[in-house]
Order: structure tokens, then C-alpha cells, then sequence
């Protein structure tokens, strides 16, 4: 079949376009890349992963040095999955944000919860842990709600957070929650195992081991969620949607459930 | 006519439609009653939006029984453009500090966009940059001249993170607060300039992320600095130690300012007050730094007490950090006196009997 002159000059003019875009796309797509810090992390091999190593049990620094926790072992695996070395970079919590936005971390994994001020600045992960205030009660009387605590005498460490939630319980809700504060989070459990207090209010990282015997439970509502996240720079979207599908991979062939287990005691 | 009609109807609709904002008055202005005229705390209202949470926190100080707080008072969020002020935040909140009775401490940094290069942090300051600095602090001093008596120059600049994640620069820092000093005397000579507050740490010369607090403050005084500055600022934080440990150049404890106060003695300036501006003790469980909560009150009101009775050179102690406009949700949060929703907590209240001569009630729990 033989075209015209007009259809090969019209179909050559359309091809030559469409190179030209996609050219330019190209090169438009590589000025974007260089600042994403994916192609650093592939390019170098290494992932700098910033932490405020003195939060056990998700980071701190062992008697010889190394650090440990969940976090860590967490950017470990995420680092044998892109097949790069971690490199911890040890920074107090209120420098973290500035050395990620420095350039001196490609990424942040810390405890960190989102914070919604910052969005501008940096990307943040899916949650990949649930921290925040709950209720345990015995295995055999459990409390499913703060509802539940209504005029019930409840042990709490003096000052904790969830100190401060009952207070707002009673403040807001009017439960007349009988507050059995505590000098410390052990004495607050002996308060419940005497029979003292019907349940106990701790956050979550310290509930989850209570529960690993089966004497205790952990109610469905929590009294707060603070989900821990990792972030990113702003300029590095691909970087965070790796993270993504990472910790999503992770999800699924248990291993965020094991380091959980590993660490938490559950 | 019926179109003018439906649309002031609809606008009368939309009028009615939005929720009544709460009616905040000054009020007269209010005497702070305490047994220790030192007790300070450093507030943090600066992304604090509403009104009545800024009053409400700045009575809850008053009546804890604290005469001195320190505010942050990011130079970004009052000159958004160069030469253009918004004091609009800055007056809501030391008018209502002034109402309360209180001494307000400014503390100034946070460079805006439009005065570092891309790609830097808010805490870059290039030295060409140093008069802006400067400008912006002396129209501070004279915005509100007679009102804010101290101002801090910069914070922490012996941490690289506070210096824009540069390597520590005694001399760089000691230029910045000479050209502010001299600027602010010039047109707010009242105004107290005092240099920064410096973050303790052991760092050695050369460490990549900070350099030991006395090191660089002699260096300070090695540039020349000694006269660019009415008061020092200190920060004495306890970690682990009581507010009675004793100080020492390899440890960070509460009392390591005394060891600053000798570097000023040292260096002729025994005259000048100092005013700790950040500090104190944090009671998370799991954070490697803290103390239980019943310590964190132990420890707090010795500190008062000490300054009170044995520091003469000291004229306030304003512990970090009163209260956050919301929640961090770290260990953070566990240096606060107060929750974002304005809940006391127990070291609160404690510390307002403590203030005002009455009986304490966790301290007798003690062991």
C-alpha cells in the first residue's frame, strides 16, 4: 500500500514530534532524578539512615557500640532487600529534620510520628508500627473501651501520658475515673495484679510484653494512636515510594511481625 | 432589588454560619505571687494559633508562681519579606505576657527563605547576611521597646545542626552577635543583648557535630566578644545527674553553668548576669536520658532552690519547655509542665505549692 506525499510528510512530522517529546521528558525526567536521593542510595550503595540511637528498645547504642532495636533492625532489612549497606547516623531528635533537609541522611527511621507541620518538607512512609496509649486488664475481666472505665479505679504511672488521658477522661467525658497514680510503670502493674485497680493505662510499647503470658489483654480502643513512620526529603519521591513498597513487603512475609515479636516481646 | 436582597440574606447566612471566635481580653494586668522570684520557663507559643490557648497558658504560668519566661520568636515568621514586618503574632503574645505580670525573654533566630541560599536550613546565616540578622533584631528591640527587656542572639551555634550543619565558628558566631549588640544599643540601648545559649556537650574540637560549651565560649572572649553582650544565656540540663551533682568539664549536669560562670569570671566578666534559658529534667520511661517523674520534681525544685539561695549571678532559671501547641508525641513531650490541651501535670502543680510555700504532695512519696 503506497501513501501519499501529504500522509508521509504528516506521519514523518508526527514521528519526529514524538521524539522530540519524548526526549525531552527524558531529560526533564533526569533533572528531576538527580536530587531524588534513590539514585544516590543505588549510586553509592549506601543508605544513610539518620536515628536518635537513645530510645529503646527501637534504637540505641549497646556496650560495644553497635547500635540495636527494632528501627535498626528494620533499615537493615530494608537495606538487604535494595542490596546497599546502612550507614547509621547518630543525631539528637530536634537536629533530625534539619540533617535529612541538609543532605547529611537520606532517610529518617526513629520512633517518628507524623508530623502534619512539616508536610511541605519532608515525605512520609506508611506507619509501620502503632504506638500510643491503651488500656490493659486481666485476661479473664478484660476493658474493651475507655467507656468501661467509668467510676472503676485505674493504675497509671505518675505523670506518664496516660496519666494525662485519664485526667482528660474525666475532664471531658466526666468518667470519674479513680486515678491510682504511681511513682513507676511496675508499681502501677503490682497496683493491678493486687486487684487494686481494674485495669492499667501504659502506652503500648510497654503493654505488649504484659500481654505475652496471655494474663493480660490489650483493649480494642485505644486511648491514642501515634503511628511511627519513616521520612524522606521532599525531593525524593521515588526514594519514598521504594520505602513504601519495601515496608509493605516486609508486612507480608512477616517480618515487621517478627522484629515486633523480636523486640517487644509480641 | 431582589437580587440585593438575596445576597444580603446569603451573606448574612454565611455571617451566621461561622462558629463565634472567644472573645479574649487583656484584663488588668496581674502580680505573679511566689517565694522565688528566679522561676522561669521557657513557653512555646510560637505556632500557637488561638488566642485563648495563649492567654490561658500565659495565666497558667502566673500561677505557678513564675515571674520569667523565654520565647521563640522565629525571624522567618515576622519579616515573611525583607523589610516587611508582621508583629502581629509577637504582639498577641507578649501582650498577654505583659498582662500577666511576666519578664519576657526573646530568643531570635530562624532565617527566612529569602536570606540564605536554597538548598540550606533555617538555622544558615552566611556572613554576608549578618546585617540583615542584625536589622531584623534591632527593629525588634524597637517594636517593642519597653515591653521585651532581653533579647537572645541566635541559639546554640556550637552544634553544627543550630549553625546550618556547618562545622562550629566561634568567630563567625562572635561577629553576628557583635554587629546585633552594637545595632540594638544604637537604637534600643535599654534592651539587654544576651549571647546565646549554648548546648552542653563534651564534643572535642573538630567533632563533626558540636564543640564543647566552655571551649567555645572562651573562644568567644578570645574574638573580642566580651563586650558584645550584657548576659549570658545558659542552658543546664540534668540528664540522669540530681540538680546537686556536682559540676565537672566531663560531665553534663545541671550545675556544668557554673563552670561556664568561672569562664566569665575568668575573663573579666564577673559583673554581667547570666539567665538560664532552656534546661531541666524529662521523665519518659524509655528515653536513655531521663529520670522517673517523682525525680524529674525532686530535681526541678532543688534546681529553683539552688539558684535562689547560692547563685547571686543568676537572675532567672527558665526550664524547658512550659508547654507545646501540640502534642510531639516523642520523649519530647515529657519535658513539658503542662499538656497542649492545657492538662497540668503532677511536676505543675507540685511546683505551684512549691512556689507558693504550701505543702508538697508527691515529694513526700519519696523513698
Amino acid at each position: 500500500m503506497s501513501l501519499s506525499l501529504g500522509v508521509r510528510r504528516i506521519a514523518i512530522a508526527a514521528v519526529g514530534a514524538v521524539l522530540v517529546g519524548l526526549i525531552l521528558r527524558a531529560i526533564m525526567v533526569s533533572r528531576i532524578d538527580r536530587g531524588d536521593a534513590w539514585y544516590r542510595v543505588q549510586e553509592t550503595g549506601i543508605l544513610r539512615v539518620g536515628m536518635d540511637a537513645s530510645f529503646p528498645p527501637f534504637e540505641s547504642v549497646d556496650a560495644d557500640g553497635r547500635y540495636i532495636g527494632y528501627d535498626v533492625d528494620l533499615a537493615g532489612a530494608i537495606g538487604e532487600r535494595w542490596g546497599v549497606e546502612v550507614r547509621f547516623v547518630n543525631i539528637a531528635f530536634d537536629g533530625l529534620y534539619d540533617a535529612l533537609l541538609a543532605g547529611r541522611l537520606d532517610v529518617i527511621l526513629s520512633a517518628l510520628p507524623q508530623d502534619p507541620l512539616l508536610t511541605r518538607d519532608v515525605l512520609y512512609s506508611k506507619p509501620y508500627f502503632l504506638a500510643g496509649q491503651v488500656i490493659v486488664a486481666p485476661s479473664l475481666n478484660p476493658v474493651s473501651s475507655p467507656d468501661e472505665l467509668r467510676d472503676r479505679a485505674v493504675a497509671v504511672e505518675l505523670g506518664a501520658d496516660g496519666h494525662a488521658e485519664l485526667v482528660r477522661l474525666n475532664r471531658d467525658r466526666g468518667l470519674d475515673v479513680h486515678i491510682l497514680a504511681r511513682p513507676s510503670l511496675q508499681e502501677a502493674l503490682a497496683t493491678l495484679a493486687a486487684g487494686e485497680a481494674h485495669a492499667l493505662v501504659c502506652d503500648r510499647v510497654d503493654a505488649l510484653p504484659l500481654t505475652a503470658s496471655g494474663g493480660y489483654v490489650i483493649g480494642l480502643v485505644p486511648l491514642s494512636t501515634d503511628p511511627y513512620v519513616a521520612a524522606t526529603g521532599i525531593g525524593s519521591p521515588r526514594l519514598a515510594a521504594e520505602l513504601d513498597d519495601a515496608l509493605e513487603a516486609l508486612r507480608q512475609d512477616g517480618t515487621l511481625a517478627q522484629m515486633q515479636n523480636d523486640w517487644l516481646g509480641r | 432589588m431582589w437580587v440585593g436582597r438575596i445576597l444580603a440574606l446569603a451573606g448574612l447566612a454565611l455571617h451566621l454560619s461561622v462558629p463565634p471566635q472567644r472573645l479574649v481580653l487583656l484584663g488588668p494586668t496581674q502580680r505573679v505571687v511566689t517565694m522565688n522570684s528566679k522561676i522561669g520557663v521557657h513557653t512555646r507559643l510560637t505556632d500557637e494559633v488561638e488566642e485563648w490557648k495563649i492567654q490561658r497558658t500565659l495565666e497558667m504560668v502566673r500561677e505557678m508562681g513564675a515571674p520569667w519566661i523565654v520565647e521563640y520568636f522565629p525571624w522567618a515568621y515576622a519579616e515573611p519579606r525583607e523589610g516587611h514586618y508582621d508583629w502581629a503574632h509577637a504582639d498577641m503574645v507578649v501582650e498577654h505576657a505583659l498582662a500577666q505580670g511576666l519578664t519576657v525573654i526573646a530568643r531570635i533566630d530562624y532565617v527566612p527563605e529569602w536570606a540564605r541560599p536554597e538548598g540550606t536550613t533555617p538555622r544558615y546565616i552566611a556572613e554576608d547576611d549578618y546585617p540583615r540578622y542584625a536589622r531584623y533584631v534591632t527593629a525588634f528591640a524597637e517594636h517593642f521597646e519597653g515591653k521585651v527587656s532581653h533579647i537572645i542572639i541566635w541559639n546554640e551555634p556550637n552544634l553544627a545542626f543550630e549553625w546550618g550543619y556547618r562545622p562550629p565558628d566561634p568567630a563567625g558566631y562572635a561577629e553576628l552577635l557583635c554587629q546585633s549588640y552594637r545595632a540594638v544599643k544604637e537604637a534600643a540601648p535599654a534592651t539587654q543583648v544576651l549571647a546565646a545559649g549554648l548546648a552542653p556537650t563534651l564534643a572535642p574540637p573538630g567533632d563533626e557535630f558540636g564543640l564543647d560549651d566552655r571551649l567555645y565560649l572562651q573562644a568567644l572572649y578570645d574574638e573580642g566578644s566580651g563586650a558584645c553582650f550584657d548576659g549570658l544565656a545558659m542552658h543546664a540540663y540534668g540528664y540522669t545527674f540530681a540538680a546537686d551533682d556536682p559540676p565537672s568539664p566531663d560531665r553534663v549536669n545541671f550545675r556544668r553553668v557554673e563552670l561556664l560562670r568561672e569562664v566569665m569570671v575568668a575573663n573579666g566578666d564577673g559583673e554581667k548576669p547570666a539567665y538560664i534559658t532552656e534546661g531541666g529534667w524529662n521523665d519518659h520511661p524509655r528515653w536513655t536520658r531521663s529520670v522517673s517523674s517523682l525525680q524529674r520534681i525532686r530535681y526541678t525544685v532543688d534546681a529553683y532552690e539552688r539558684a535562689r539561695l547560692s547563685w547571686d549571678w543568676c537572675e532567672a532559671v527558665c526550664l524547658w519547655a512550659f508547654r507545646f501547641p501540640v502534642a510531639q508525641r516523642t520523649y519530647q513531650d515529657r519535658f513539658t509542665f503542662v499538656t497542649p490541651d492545657l492538662i497540668p501535670r503532677p511536676i505543675y502543680t507540685e511546683l505551684a505549692r512549691y512556689a507558693h510555700g504550701e505543702p508538697l504532695e508527691y515529694l513526700v512519696q519519696e523513698p
